[in-house]
């Protein structure tokens, strides 16, 4: 037990009669950002939700700064770890800034209104994220990649230690991934910590983070990306040639490779 | 142009004041116009001289104050109550087509009312037995709710209502088979298909004093029911446990509902027209906004059709037959206007 880290401990989780991930323990320090990587189905969301306390799990526990998460109140908890969806389904047609300052509400009394500090907060974070003077406009009414935006903010007006981020560049374009990849960058350096999935490995290379690499309910490598994250490792668990490549100044990109013999194979079959 | 202005600046006090007072004025108006209308006309004068108590003729007084003055409050506070329940639903339920009578209340409300009739109870006392019912036909479908498990009981809920629904919609029948069909029956019938034109001061008043309570109980909860209209997970994550407040607030809605139903009997579309067409004119509200001028727009609206159906028609016309008459054109006309069915 440490302060300071976001600790995963033994945890098996599954749904029903299958095991998603057996006796998995991993850590998320104060300042750093862990990327978990793993194909579809390989129980990253089902992590995420973990940590987040809406999955309860098989066996083991999730520890922020020494605290048991699951024996924590509410409240408490959302002090300790926010949490990025991937989506979002609008209910009510909210302002982005009301939208924002509901990631205060856990520290208002029952009958309050969001104070002018909260206002004042939810108008910091938003300028931080480029989105300052968008306040008035409908949640709704923003892109896909100002929406997530968004939702950061929400969550970070939660003032917790540690965000969770459920794939936080899916369906975005390149420009709003980068967009998105730089806040977090920004965050980990100012002392959050940062568990996010994804399916891009090269944004893992890119941020410099921790990698975790699901497969086949247990981890096949974690540590350094830049150790981890490798052509092997890729292709074992998407079950598809992948290349990392690095370009004159350094900077790697993961990519696969077209197979052709399977498309012979399946010229073979149709014949 | 101004409204928006004051909306992005995040002060919601003015709004409120806005909204309240242009409310208030509306409805006094509207109120002062129903007062005069009808079969006997009486005029802002003889108003006048009846509140000042100098009129010499007794006649105009007691139609005021013992026939119209309850009339025309119980078609405010049942049409507020509607509506406002109405809102309330279609947000914590993140669905744009419940309405109050979702949850069981109002046919709860019409079989405890129906049983009453049927034991030639006294109106007091049906009164009384349709809320009870009705309250209890909302707890029965939260009780079987709660067996399910957490992430599917928003629509366990509704469906829950559906059921208690259904059941005391047969309840009902069987009361009406049972029924002496030449005198319980036809009073049974009328009561159900609802009418304002019994509205007697004392069980007004009843209506009245839980629908205020409820509807202030409820303002004053709008940022926890702005909250409840995100999903489960972000607000479990954001440090609020939504359950307690959806059953609370779902109570409440349904005690508005049920009063509502034991004063007037069931009208139908109130509760889903009078929200939609509040947010097809001001689709940027905050949630107290809408379920203020949900509140506002509601009691207007049943007591405008309300004032219509008892002057331009000789005879009492159901006032539930009306507003499905009226509701169920006008709301195809705002679900086409919105072009869609988002909340």
């Amino acid at each position: 037990m440490r302060e300071s880290v976001l600790s995963l401990e033994n945890l098996t989780l599954g749904y029903g009669g299958k095991t998603v991930v057996r006796d998995i323990s991993f850590e998320v320090e104060r300042g750093s950002v862990v990327t978990l990587l793993g194909a579809n189905g390989e129980g990253k969301t089902t992590i995420i939700r973990a940590v987040c306390q809406l999955k309860i799990p098989r066996r083991g526990r999730v520890c922020a700064d020494g605290k048991d998460l699951s024996q924590l109140k509410h409240g408490e908890r959302a002090s300790l770890v926010s949490y990025v969806p991937q989506s979002h389904k609008p209910g009510l047609p909210l302002s982005v800034r009301d939208m924002v300052v509901l990631g205060r509400q856990y520290c208002r009394g029952l009958f309050a209104e969001p104070s002018r500090e909260d206002y004042d907060r939810a108008d910091r974070v938003l300028e931080r994220l480029t989105l300052g003077g968008r306040g008035g406009e409908l949640f709704t009414s923003l892109s896909g990649g100002e929406q997530r935006l968004v939702l950061i903010a929400r969550a970070l007006v939660q003032s917790a230690r540690y965000m969770v981020l459920d794939e936080p560049v899916a369906n975005l374009d390149m420009g709003n991934q980068i967009r998105v990849l730089r806040v977090i960058e920004e965050l980990a350096r100012e002392g959050t910590g940062i568990l996010m999935s994804s399916h891009f490995p090269q944004h893992s290379l890119w941020l410099r983070s921790r990698a975790v690499i699901l497969h086949r309910g247990g981890i096949l490598a974690r540590g350094e990306a830049e150790d981890v994250i490798t052509g092997e490792n890729l292709t074992r668990i998407y079950g598809t040639p992948i290349a990392v490549v690095r370009d004159g100044e350094g900077t790697a990109y993961c990519g696969p490779r077209p197979e052709e013999p399977e498309r012979n194979t399946l010229k073979e079959m149709i014949i | 142009m101004t409204d928006m202005a004051e909306y992005t600046s995040g002060t919601e006090g003015n709004n409120m004041l806005i909204i309240g007072g242009r409310g208030v004025l509306l409805l006094l108006f509207l109120s002062l116009l129903a007062l005069m209308l009808g079969r006997y006309p009486i005029g802002p004068s003889q108003i006048g001289d009846i509140i000042l108590s100098r009129a010499g003729d007794p006649a105009p007084g007691i139609i005021l104050l013992n026939v119209r003055l309850p009339r025309v409050l119980a078609a405010l506070f049942t049409g507020a109550a509607l509506s406002g329940a109405g809102a309330l639903l279609q947000t914590v339920f993140k669905n744009p087509m419940v309405s109050p009578s979702v949850m069981g209340a109002s046919s709860g409300a019409a079989f405890g009312a129906a049983l009453a009739i049927l034991l030639g109870l006294s109106p007091w006392l049906i009164q009384g037995g349709a809320f009870l019912a009705g309250t209890l036909a909302v707890a029965t479908a939260m009780g079987v709710a709660s067996f399910s498990s957490r992430r599917s009981r928003i629509l366990m809920l509704v469906l829950a209502g559906m059921l208690v629904s259904t059941f005391f919609t047969a309840l009902i029948s069987l009361v009406k088979f049972t029924a002496d069909p030449l005198n319980t029956l036809p009073s049974i019938t009328y009561w159900l298909m609802g009418s304002l034109s019994g509205s007697e001061i004392g069980g007004t008043l009843f209506t009245g004093t839980v629908v205020l309570f409820c509807g202030i109980l409820l303002y004053s909860l709008r940022w926890r029911i702005t909250a409840l209209s995100l999903d489960e997970d972000e607000l479990l994550t954001m440090g609020i446990n939504p359950a307690p407040y959806r059953y609370g607030v779902i109570l409440c809605a349904s005690l508005m509902t049920s009063a509502a139903v034991s004063q007037s009997g069931v009208i139908g579309w109130v509760g889903l027209v009078v929200p939609h067409l509040v947010r097809l004119i001001r689709p940027e509200g905050r949630f107290g906004d809408l379920f203020l001028r949900s509140l506002f727009g509601g009691a207007a609206y049943l007591l405008l059709i309300d004032t219509a159906v008892r002057t331009l028609t000789p005879l009492e016309f159901p006032l539930g037959i009306m507003t499905a008459l009226i509701g169920a054109p006008f709301f195809a006309f705002v679900l086409l206007r919105k072009r869609g069915g988002a909340l």
